[in-house]
């Protein structure tokens, strides 16, 4: 039998994306309770493994989650209700997929396509808002439909200067391959280009429903808006851990468009696998950065109060429009100067 | 109208003072089988000296939750018992009790089985339960400077 498909390039980068993620996920799960309890004069998860400081809650809660019994209740749209979850995970890890680790681990094989793959886990990023509609319409709940409208109107206010601040970038880089995107870094993307970066990460906030933003399932006005009739496995499915599944992919590509990606300088990796240690290195170093970048999306739930909708709404179409704007003019004029 | 720098100046301030607790962090958390609070005053647990008690049932009558009942005893007086499960130890009936037959004690730590193991009678009041210490545990208080809590190790 030939054992070579075992160094496939794309099935070590399917493993390594699932576990990684899988790891990464619990990690910031574990640093939001933790960091929200230090600021708030709390010591958070700590029985479960004293020594951890409470790492294993996580498990323990997760299995809680998973072997509880999954209701679906009279009146709900039990086709949607039931697929909804599996859709919303879908779409917001299936964007990260698109996305090469390294220049050599990666799931689209033709180099010709990687551009498209770079556009279209955009597309299937802003979809996620999408499901979580689905899910609101299908729970038949006032709560959910609240939360739901919610989230419909909260895309108005993000979508725009998200793929704007998209743009500045692409028009700066002059390319949609991701692998050319990481090579044209000389300096990170974040400080070529403040501006976007700070749109991006504000429009992320918003899109992933993190806190000064989080209000399509603020709490404490409509019981985890579309999310309010689930329980179990649905709810790691969605609001548990769908959600940060799409904060991981939203700063998978933040990290590849600003924070220069896999990039190391003065490293030069061979081809794949001969040179299995170095895109691990790469691979690592990439998905650190990812995951600092979710750690100061979590740690944002520990500093903010919640903004009220239309404020939102206000400061998307006065503030984040005309910030992204003057992000793309700054793009266009760094290109006309030479840089 | 709050102006745009005085909001990004709020932002980062907000996002400060959160890196700084992240840091340092305040914790006043206790660790209670381990660490226990120190009251400076406790109302607790409920006793009787039943050769005191004049059964004058003023205590039953001040009871906000009616909680004591006044039992018949042989002597053909009646003494109070009170139901822990309703008492909010609020001791206004060792307040009002113009015999002093009743006194207090800081026992606040009682758990039962069963409800009716709640309902003392007035010889079960006579002498106060055993509490039972399963783990070494340091006497902890909060105290506030400049408004700030923090936890304090008080001396045993």
């Amino acid at each position: 039998m030939d054992w070579g498909f075992l160094f496939s390039a794309r099935l070590w980068f399917f493993v390594l994306m699932f576990a990684a993620s899988g790891i990464v996920l619990l990690t910031v799960v574990w640093f939001e309770r933790k960091a929200a309890a230090r600021v708030q004069m709390r010591v958070g998860p700590y029985h479960v493994s004293p020594q951890l400081g409470g790492y294993l809650q996580l498990l323990a809660d997760a299995f809680k989650f998973i072997i509880s019994e999954p209701i679906v209740h009279k009146g709900a749209y039990r086709l949607l209700f039931m697929w909804g979850p599996a859709i919303f995970v879908t779409l917001a890890f299936g964007a990260s997929l698109l996305i090469p680790l390294t220049p050599e681990l990666r799931l689209i094989r033709d180099v010709n396509l990687l551009p498209y793959g770079l556009v279209f886990s955009l597309v299937v990023l802003l979809l996620v808002s999408i499901a979580i509609v689905l899910i609101g319409w299908s729970a038949n709940n006032k709560f959910a439909y609240i939360g739901a409208a919610r989230e419909a109107l909260i895309v108005t206010a993000y979508e725009l200067p998200l793929l704007l601040s998209f743009l500045a970038m692409v028009i700066l880089y002059g390319t949609l391959n991701p692998i050319e995107i990481v090579e044209r870094q000389w300096l990170a993307g974040a400080l070529l280009n403040p501006l976007a970066f700070l749109v991006f990460i504000i429009a992320t906030a918003m899109a992933t429903a993190k806190f000064p933003f989080e209000i399509a399932d603020y709490e404490g006005d409509v019981a985890t808006g579309p999310y309010s009739d689930y329980g179990g496995i649905f709810l790691v499915l969605s609001f548990a851990g769908g959600a940060y599944y799409a904060t991981f992919s939203y700063s998978f590509l933040a990290t590849l468009l600003f924070l220069g990606g896999w990039g190391i300088p003065n490293f030069a990796v061979g081809s794949w696998p001969q040179d299995m240690l170095g895109h691990l290195l790469l691979a690592g170093w990439f998905l650190l950065k990812t995951t600092i970048l979710m750690m100061f999306f979590a740690f944002l739930r520990a500093a903010m109060p919640v903004l009220r909708l239309d404020h939102t709404l206000l400061f998307g179409w006065r503030g984040l429009l005309v910030l992204s704007i003057l992000a793309v003019v700054w793009s266009v004029v760094l290109k006309f100067v030479g840089i | 109208m709050t102006s745009v720098g005085y909001i990004v100046k709020a932002t980062i301030d907000a996002l400060r003072v959160a890196a700084r607790n992240f840091v340092k962090p305040e914790r006043i958390t206790v660790y209670y089988p381990y660490e226990k609070l120190e009251y400076v005053r406790m109302r607790g647990w409920i006793g009787l000296w039943t050769e005191k008690c004049t059964s004058c049932m003023l205590c039953a009558r001040i009871c906000p939750t009616n909680a004591i009942k006044m039992y018949p005893a042989p002597n053909a007086k009646r003494y109070p018992g009170v139901d822990y499960g309703r008492c909010i130890m609020c001791h206004f009936c060792i307040d009002i009790c113009p015999a002093d037959a009743l006194y207090p004690t800081d026992i606040k730590e009682l758990a039962w089985y069963n409800y009716r193991e709640m309902i003392y009678t007035p010889d079960m009041e006579r002498e106060p339960p055993k509490v039972e210490e399963t783990y070494k545990y340091v006497k902890v208080s909060i105290k506030y400077e400049n408004g700030i809590p923090r936890k304090i190790e008080t001396v045993k």
